[in-house]
């Protein structure tokens, strides 16, 4: 998720730079967005980005999209190149001046062989509040070109993740690490895979007692 | 007995053997299916379109604009049911790179993908390449329980010379700006620390300037002094204007002009450049005295410039022409410092219009912005052969090469700081000095000033002179209190608002004041900051409103109890016919 999010907002900042220019400077205080992210078991990601505009912030916004939503696909895949990024999908509520972009990024978070799973968040002490173990949410504002932007990124971990945490990296940046464990089934066959060793074990052991017993028995004289 | 000892021993030992084997086989099923049973790996890469030696800094950093600029991207899925483990991505350049390790993974899971970015640390050895070839990138995948994948590209490596603008592919190009997607690289191309240009910018400093302070004491006149020098330099040791190549280039699905770029050093020790490379060359410069160097693109030309106190000035650097380039017009074929200024100056103008049109080719490179975004220098040798020619160069300086002489250069450079008189420590009062940060020139005596040719002078808060066919009229319920007096033609399509801010301090807060005026109107205000002039701040700009816009000039001094100062502008309609009047009735303020 390196660069991720912080490169999202900027993105969808910039679109209105383009489409507004300078002209809405001090208009465009207070532009709220919601960044959802899901992460699914493979370390992708479901992103959902929606933004409610004023009436003026509407019409500068519909100037640049107007009917070529593909801009803001290439916005978006130019703010992000070290990612692949797939499924786009727009809708937008025209009565409510409220637009939702939704595509997945492949990859976004890393895995090692003992299940931990870690991303970098790419900003520097972000205003984090842990809902749960397996939800966050990251607030920020960002004032660029007079205009304020205040941010709410809510991020889902998968169902199975636990022990969720947001450090920082050598670089003082803010790192999501989080475990996810072995699937049931792995789990089940290995503690079958245990119990057959323990119960080998115990009948070497028994088997080992039973050996002794009958050399007893082979040197008694009034058995033989 | 013994018979039925030892056939009890081998029954008792074989049941606990099965479990013990089953049971290691079930505990560790997985590195051991994962050892027996392979993966398959399903791999896209996409990859650059060329390699441009100039840029290899970038190339190696991955945070380096974002990390836009890799060898490749490689998308990496497992799409068998079994874990792959230990999976290795190497690559290899022949010649340039040998087997590199890019990133290893651990564990990847049935279904899971991974995204592999390479960044290429070349050697500083590529800078000195200068004719293109065409190589091939070589790609491994390995991995505990994976058949080794092998992948490769060609590509092609320009010289370090070569420039190609953009690397959009050319059914993907939306805007004619797009075409020049690679233009903040052009800062790669600024060598501040290349030992020549230290050398070069010492001489200047020393011999031309004879000292200056630009940097240290942030004066807007200094900088200005500076930029002078940088020109004078190049005028009196005669370099000139030329081009190089510059070739349309169809590489892959990509379509872009790729030019042929002299380094700085180049073009101070060959005396020669064209418009890019001599704001290149200006850039290196400032930016080793100091200063925040600005590089202005527009279509078909580049000029520099810098930043200071959020001003933006600029000079027309190929004004140094050459005398094969004189014509009818410029019998000399080239500008002395003075209209080499004045035409930056307005060429700004000009770029702020560009921009403000939405126009997206005209772009302002601001190269320390650049540089700290990780579009970084190539580093360079030392040479003594070039420090030779350097010395040369310096000793034109120290003749004095043409007639003009550093005291007359700065002199006449616009006297941007105005009535503040003390410009750059040496320099002399140049009164009336034609300065409105950009104008075109014209009449300028002082506190004296004539009205040009059918204009009339307002007497009033401000004085200033309007063309005598307007009309006057004052401020009514509807205006703005600050506004006393509104001068307009019949149409109103063109127009001098006069003010008048009791209790301002600085011009910014006029304008502020202005602008939530308008934004109260429901329209739009843009506006930039273009120095000082006379006592006067300048600002020019645009006000859009349902329908139309409105470019104007704006300039507001101090007076007794607060601000005074006019805004003068005209529809954007009329294109450039109010232009000059717009800007003689500036020039016309007392």
């Amino acid at each position: 998720m390196k660069q991720t999010i912080t490169k999202w907002v900027f993105t969808i900042m910039a679109l209105f730079i383009i489409s507004f220019g300078a002209k809405a400077q001090e208009e465009v205080k207070g532009l709220k967005q919601l960044f959802d992210v899901t992460l699914d078991e493979l370390g992708n990601a479901s992103v959902a980005v929606s933004m409610k505009l004023n009436a003026s912030q509407w019409a500068a916004f519909k100037q640049y999209v107007g009917n070529n939503t593909s801009n803001l696909k290439r916005s978006m895949e130019d703010a992000l190149p070290k990612y692949i990024l797939t499924n786009f999908k727009y809708s937008e509520e025209e009565m409510n001046r409220t637009y939702t972009m939704k595509f997945d990024v492949n990859g976004i978070v890393k895995n090692d062989k003992n299940g931990k799973w870690t991303a970098s968040l790419d900003t520097k002490d972000p205003d984090v509040t842990k809902l749960s173990d397996k939800e966050f949410i990251i607030s920020q504002d960002i004032v660029s070109n007079g205009a304020l932007l205040q941010q709410t990124q809510k991020l889902h971990l998968p169902a199975r993740a636990s022990g969720a945490k947001i450090e920082k990296d050598s670089f003082g940046k803010a790192i999501l690490t989080y475990n996810i464990g072995t699937p049931v089934k792995h789990t089940i066959i290995s503690a079958l895979g245990v119990l057959m060793i323990l119960g080998g074990g115990f009948f070497f052991y028994r088997n080992g007692r039973s050996k002794q017993n009958n050399l007893k028995v082979a040197k008694d004289p009034v058995a033989a | 007995m013994k018979v039925i000892v030892s056939d009890f021993k081998k029954k008792s030992s074989i049941l606990p053997a099965i479990l013990v084997v089953a049971g290691l086989l079930m505990a560790f099923h997985r590195p051991i299916m994962g050892l027996v049973s392979p993966a398959n790996l399903d791999v896209k890469i996409t990859h650059a379109p060329l390699i441009m030696p100039s840029v290899y800094k970038v190339y190696a950093n991955e945070d380096a604009l974002e990390g836009k600029y890799s060898l490749f991207k490689m998308l990496v899925t497992n799409n068998s049911n079994n874990a792959a483990q230990n999976v290795t991505v190497s690559y290899q350049l022949p010649g340039y790179i040998e087997w590199t390790e890019v990133e290893k993974f651990p564990l990847l899971l049935p279904g899971q993908s991974v995204v592999v970015n390479c960044y290429p640390s070349f050697d500083q050895k590529i800078v000195e390449k200068t004719t293109a070839s065409k190589e091939k990138v070589n790609i491994k995948i390995t991995g505990s329980n994976i058949e080794q994948k092998d992948e490769s590209f060609g590509i092609e490596i320009k010289g370090r010379n070569e420039f190609m603008y953009t690397f959009i592919p050319s059914d993907e190009i939306r805007t004619p700006g797009e075409y020049f997607d690679n233009a903040h690289l052009l800062t790669c191309l600024v060598t501040p620390e290349d030992p020549i240009i230290k050398y070069f910018t010492q001489k200047i400093q020393e011999k031309v300037l004879k000292g200056e302070d630009a940097s240290v004491t942030n004066d807007d006149a200094k900088g200005i002094r500076f930029m002078s020098g940088i020109y004078y330099s190049t005028l009196i040791s005669h370099f000139v204007y030329s081009g190089t190549s510059g070739v349309p280039a169809t590489i892959g699905d990509v379509s872009s002009g790729v030019q042929s770029i002299r380094l700085p050093r180049e073009v101070v020790t060959g005396k020669t450049g064209l418009c890019i490379e001599l704001s290149l060359l200006y850039a290196s410069i400032m930016m080793n005295a100091g200063l925040d160097p600005i590089i202005f693109l527009i279509p078909g030309h580049a000029y520099p410039g810098f930043r200071m106190n959020n001003n933006y000035y600029a000079i027309e650097a190929t004004g140094i022409g050459g005398e094969g380039l004189a014509d009818k017009n410029n019998p000399t074929g080239m500008m002395t410092t003075q209209q080499a200024l004045e035409t930056g100056m307005k060429e700004i103008q000009e770029f702020i219009k560009g921009m403000q049109s939405g126009d997206d080719r005209y772009k302002i490179i601001d190269v320390r912005e650049s540089i700290k975004k990780g579009a970084v220098a190539m580093e360079l040798k030392d040479d003594p052969n070039l420090r030779r020619n350097i010395d040369e160069i310096g000793q034109s300086f120290e003749q004095g090469g043409q007639k003009v002489n550093v005291q007359q250069a700065q002199n006449n450079a616009p006297n941007v700081q105005g009535d503040n008189g003390n410009n750059g420590g040496n320099r002399q009062n140049n009164e009336g000095g034609n300065n409105e940060g950009g104008n075109n020139g014209g009449n300028n005596n002082g506190g004296n000033r004539n009205a040009p040719s059918g204009f009339t002078f307002f007497q009033g808060p401000v004085t200033f002179a309007y063309p005598s066919s307007w009309h006057i009229s004052g401020a009514n319920s509807q205006s703005m209190p600050q506004l006393r007096n509104l001068i307009s033609n019949s149409n109103n399509s063109a127009y001098v608002e006069v003010y008048n801010f009791p209790n301002a301090t600085s011009g910014e807060q006029c304008i502020k004041s202005i602008q939530q005026f308008i934004y109260s109107m429901g329209a739009n205000l843009d506006y930039q900051s273009h120095g000082q002039s006379r006592g006067y701040t300048i600002y020019n700009g645009q006000t859009s409103y349902n329908g139309g816009s409105i470019l104007w000039l704006a300039a507001f001094k101090p007076s007794q109890n607060g601000m005074v100062g006019i805004a003068t502008g005209f529809n954007s309609s009329t294109g450039s016919k109010y232009q000059n009047t717009v800007s003689n009735i500036l020039k016309s303020l007392q």
